[in-house]
């Protein structure tokens, strides 16, 4: 299937007439322009002590209408922990520090948000389409049980059973920090739903690309910060309701063949959402070693897999995956890589293994490979890919973390050589004698 | 108009460090592709059709003219910015901005040009939020071609939040907001003249962070005037439109 696909790609490529568009909107490529959707592809909080490692964000509504983001925290097996809305007037910026909601169950601290609490600027002005019953002050402090839920869904993996939902003693990995990642979409009424739940994709999303995100993510005992922009994951074409959007299919068209929250939603309606579909190339530098001391740290996010409303038994096999290739090449173009020993779908099960999100050292060699020239630098490329014989490429994201002399250190994010909508690539020539050139993807997306 | 190609093969980033100050900083460069890709400058003029050019104006249209305008293909970068800020407490934060500007000289300009179009141009507004959404705004007292009163900035800067000869002062005491800015340095002309931003901020005297500012269109978005903050007639300040002419 990858090579029919691969051969009408190439066709495309030589009879192409559409001429490029200057359109905000009308690309996959994925830019730092506001947007309908914010991942941050990672965070990690010492629980235990402030000067530990934290993360904090920053949401801004770039709008003049009062907007509702609803956050939702995820381990790194995908499994959504907690969800909740932080309501943002025109103009709006709030700040969250996730050790205040992990460690001390406090969102927005002192008073939370909501329209009986949040100010009004001079320029700020209503949204009709917006349902705020259930806005007037959100949760500033969280229950007790929805804390130690928390903290033990992010450090042990584990969840004791609350209201509804039940145990499940496999929604995450074990780790010293609670470790995850976290998505914020613009929806229309103060939900209780979160992505992977019905309805919450066709009833309380909304298209509105007006919000901006940022992260920091620092660590006082180890003497540094790093940050950057979060994952602007726009909404294409924008604006409406859900109802608007499904009456007039014709004015708000998604020609994407899948997006970023398809796997949430039913086949038959599966792009609903038009959030753009991240890539699953990418390309990253490393430095590593010297008396600087340099280390390089890939911070990676991974789609997962499981859909609608999944059972407790499948996050850890479905979010765990394997990948198709990483390849590293050192400052003399010397290449050295890893793939799967053996290809079997679906997904890729063998090692090496990646789940939901993670940070990976660039010399953890269960990962990548190791330079054998004695190279201090060079960069990597990734191949995220979880499955090489379906129809597409599954959406990762990656932010390269940059270290040195213990007191220095930089995010950026790795550069996308093509993008979410980008045919899937199979193991390039360095790891298989027929494989394909690594580079740049083609203009021309299918 | 010879010696460019089309390739979009170059990856970049950059490291800001200072050992004495001892802070470090750093992201991608700015990543702008041909669009369309590919060919040599004989092959894409003889062959138009296939190397057609959308963009009014590109990156580098100041050093082109005629028909060749657009010949580079580079795609423009935008003019109008937002960007995070946070200032003061006992943390000591500091944010600064890193300014590039389109310069306005065109093909062997004379030396005095330089000075005279580079050395620093007005823009058309800037406007500060607390994180109550009030608005500080400042814009030139009068708008002629080019603007030449108030706010010049050069090709390229690095202001600190606090310069007040550029920014507006929060009222309010608050630390932290966003800032606005529309980098434009003449807003009666048919093209919004080319920017790009990059917070910098820093804290205690040892943590520091560079992030690109976030862009409210792109390149090919129409100018954007004075805004409701600081005319009585302005527009609406937020995400430009989707559909660029």
């Amino acid at each position: 299937m990858k090579r029919t696909l691969a051969a009408i790609a190439l066709l495309f490529a030589f009879t192409a007439t559409a001429s490029p568009t200057r359109n905000n909107d009308d690309s996959c490529d994925i830019s730092v322009l506001p947007a309908a959707t914010l991942l941050l592809p990672y965070f990690e909080v010492n629980l235990h002590s402030y000067t530990g490692p934290t993360t904090l964000f920053t949401v801004t509504n770039a709008g003049p209408q009062e907007q509702i983001a609803h956050v939702t925290l995820w381990t790194d097996y995908a499994y959504p922990v907690i969800d909740f809305n932080v309501y943002l007037t025109g103009y709006d910026t709030q700040a969250i520090n996730l050790f205040d909601i992990i460690a001390r169950g406090f969102i927005a601290p002192d008073l939370g948000t909501g329209t009986d609490v949040s100010n009004e600027g001079d320029f700020s002005t209503s949204n009709a389409r917006l349902d705020l019953s259930a806005c007037a002050q959100l949760a500033g402090q969280l229950p007790a049980a929805y804390v130690t839920r928390m903290q033990q869904a992010f450090t042990l993996g584990r969840v004791p059973a609350l209201g509804t939902q039940p145990a499940c003693t496999t929604v995450g990995g074990i780790h010293t920090n609670a470790v995850g990642y976290a998505t914020i979409d613009v929806v229309r009424s103060c939900t209780t739903r979160n992505p992977s739940m019905g309805g919450y994709l066709t009833e309380d999303i909304l298209w509105d690309n007006v919000l901006l995100g940022d992260y920091q993510q620092i660590d006082s005992a180890q003497n540094y910060a790093e940050g950057g922009p979060m994952v602007h994951v726009r909404a294409i074409p924008e604006g409406g309701t859900a109802s608007e959007r499904r009456n007039y299919p014709g004015q708000y068209e998604v020609t994407f063949h899948r997006t970023f929250y398809s796997r949430f939603q039913a086949a038959s309606n599966h792009t609903f959402d038009a959030r753009q579909p991240l890539p699953a190339t990418f390309a990253a530098r490393w430095i590593d070693g010297t008396s600087a001391g340099f280390r390089t740290s890939l911070k990676i996010w991974r789609e997962g897999r499981t859909t609608l409303n999944a059972p407790c038994s499948t996050y850890a096999p479905q979010n765990v995956a394997g990948f198709l290739e990483t390849v590293i090449f050192d400052e003399e173009e010397n290449p050295e890589a890893v793939v799967p020993t053996d290809v079997i779908c679906t997904p890729i099960i063998l090692y090496p293994t990646l789940p939901a999100t993670s940070m990976v050292r660039s010399n953890d060699q269960s990962v990548f490979p190791r330079p054998t020239t004695g190279s201090i630098g060079g960069w990597i490329y990734l191949n995220l890919d979880n499955c090489w014989e379906d129809d597409y490429a599954s959406q990762n994201w990656v932010i390269t973390s940059m270290r040195s002399e213990g007191r220095y250190s930089l995010d950026q994010d790795a550069f996308a050589l093509g993008n979410g909508c980008s045919l899937p690539v199979d193991t390039s020539e360095v790891t298989n004698y027929y494989g394909g050139a690594i580079g740049p993807a083609a203009n021309v997306n299918p | 108009t010879e010696d460019i190609l089309w390739d979009n093969v170059l990856l970049g980033d950059y490291q800001q460090v200072d050992a004495t100050q001892d802070y470090a900083e750093g992201g991608p460069m700015v990543h702008i592709r041909a669009v369309s890709e590919g060919g040599m400058a004989s092959e894409r003029r003889n062959n138009p059709t296939a190397y057609e050019v959308t963009f009014h104006r590109t990156f580098y249209s100041r050093f082109l003219s005629g028909p060749d305008q657009t010949f580079d293909a580079r795609q423009p970068l935008p003019a109008l910015f937002v960007a995070h800020w946070i200032n003061g407490t006992q943390a000591a934060f500091q944010t600064s901005f890193k300014i590039w500007r389109e310069g306005r000289t065109s093909v062997n300009a004379p030396c005095s040009g330089y000075v005279q179009m580079d050395a620093g141009s007005s823009i058309v507004e800037n406007i500060l939020f607390d994180e109550e959404e009030n608005p500080e705004g400042a814009a030139p007292i009068e708008v002629i071609t080019p603007i030449t009163k108030l706010f010049a900035l050069p090709a390229t800067s690095l202001v600190p939040l606090t310069d007040r000869t550029l920014f507006p002062r929060p009222t309010t005491g608050a630390v932290a907001g966003w800032m606005y800015i529309n980098l434009d340095y003449n807003q009666s002309d048919d093209y919004a003249s080319q920017g790009w931003v990059i917070t910098s901020m820093r804290s205690q005297g040892k943590y520091s962070v560079d992030q690109d500012a976030f862009a409210l269109g792109n390149g090919c978005t129409p100018p954007v005037g004075m805004t409701e903050v600081v005319t009585f007639n302005g527009g609406v300040l937020g995400p430009a439109a989707n559909v660029n002419p």
